[in-house]
């Protein structure tokens, strides 16, 4: 199985996977400010540090 | 709380589903015909198709006390293969039975040539018998979807307010609201929009041109998805009058344009 950054931008497993992460960022920043509307482009940008930082991190693969 | 489920595919459900929506308020749903997940042989499996959505499947429906209504077309998806255009031969008549609502989902996939023919066929076929016109929008290149819709929507000079552009995300639902059609909003779990950003769009945008769907079908998708919304509402703090309209009145008035919309609602 490829990682996100592996797989092509425009494929719809990509699609799939990018609107999961989303999901869950918007859950976590209701979480945050319970009861506020929250701005699409806050999430987009944590979305995007989220995905910096996981790229930079990358897991150990099994031998 | 009563409810309409403006866009589900139930053909892909089992029974137990209609139990749990009758149970959850759902007491009427409007199914447009889908892409099954394979390619089709001929336009007759496409015809038949149609035929279960009117009849087996309103009977299942109604075992739970269920209204359901359809509407149909040739998938976006379905419109690549040459051999199926045949079936908009048929399409016109269709629209004349009871139980058949409207025209959709039609639209885009691809963006191709061969979708946007059929797009442009039904959307006529559908707008000269003064029916509602259900569009489904692609999941890839969603923005360009939505803004080539709504330019062959006005060029085409098709009645925008029997249209919902359904499948609307943040990026695209302003395009719809600064015309005349419905911004449907599909709440289907992990892969499109949460009941929460969902909610977060209506405090943004408000409820007046809103149609909230499920669009449950083969995927990991939930037909209690509106109710959800309603309960998402209201921890948000909206009020009951705003629930009923966005979940209720405004699917309830806009399949009414039809005169095959039989549904005498739910005091």
């Amino acid at each position: 199985m490829k990682s996100i950054f592996e797989l092509d931008s425009t494929s719809r497993d990509h699609l799939n996977r990018s609107n999961l992460i989303e999901n869950h960022l918007w859950e976590i920043a209701k979480a945050v400010y319970p009861g506020a509307v929250i701005d699409p482009a806050t999430v987009a940008k944590a979305k995007a540090h989220l995905l910096e930082f996981f790229k930079q991190s990358p897991p150990r693969r099994p031998s | 709380m009563r409810s309409i489920d403006p866009h589900i595919h139930m053909y892909s459900r089992v029974t137990d589903d209609y139990e749990r929506m009758a149970l959850a308020g759902i007491a009427a749903i409007i199914e447009p015909s889908f892409w099954l997940g394979q390619p089709r042989t001929s336009v007759a499996t496409l015809v038949d198709y149609w035929e279960a959505l009117l009849g087996y499947e309103a009977q299942r429906a109604r075992q739970f006390g269920v209204e359901h209504f359809c509407t149909l077309s040739l998938n976006p998806k379905e419109a690549n293969d040459p051999r199926m255009m045949g079936a908009l031969d048929f399409l016109d008549e269709y629209l004349t039975r009871p139980g058949v609502v409207g025209v959709g989902e039609i639209g885009f996939d691809t963006l191709s040539p061969a979708e946007e023919e059929a797009f442009r066929r039904q959307l006529l076929i559908g707008d000269r018998r003064k029916a509602p016109i259900i569009i489904h929008t692609a999941h890839l290149n969603k923005y360009e979807s939505v803004r080539r819709i709504l330019e062959i929507i006005r060029a085409e000079r098709v009645a925008e307010e029997r249209i919902v552009v359904d499948h609307n995300t943040e990026e695209t639902i302003e395009l719809c609201l600064a015309t005349g059609v419905m911004a449907g909003i599909t709440v289907y779990p992990l892969t499109k929009m949460s009941p929460f950003r969902a909610v977060n769009l209506m405090r943004r945008y408000g409820t007046d041109r809103i149609l909230i769907n499920s669009s449950a079908d083969w995927g990991i998708s939930d037909p209690l998805s509106v109710p959800h919304t309603a309960q998402e509402m209201r921890q948000a703090g909206f009020r009951w009058e705003d629930i009923d309209k966005v979940l209720y009145q405004n699917p309830f008035n806009f399949f009414k344009q039809s005169s095959n919309f039989t549904f005498a609602g739910v005091e």
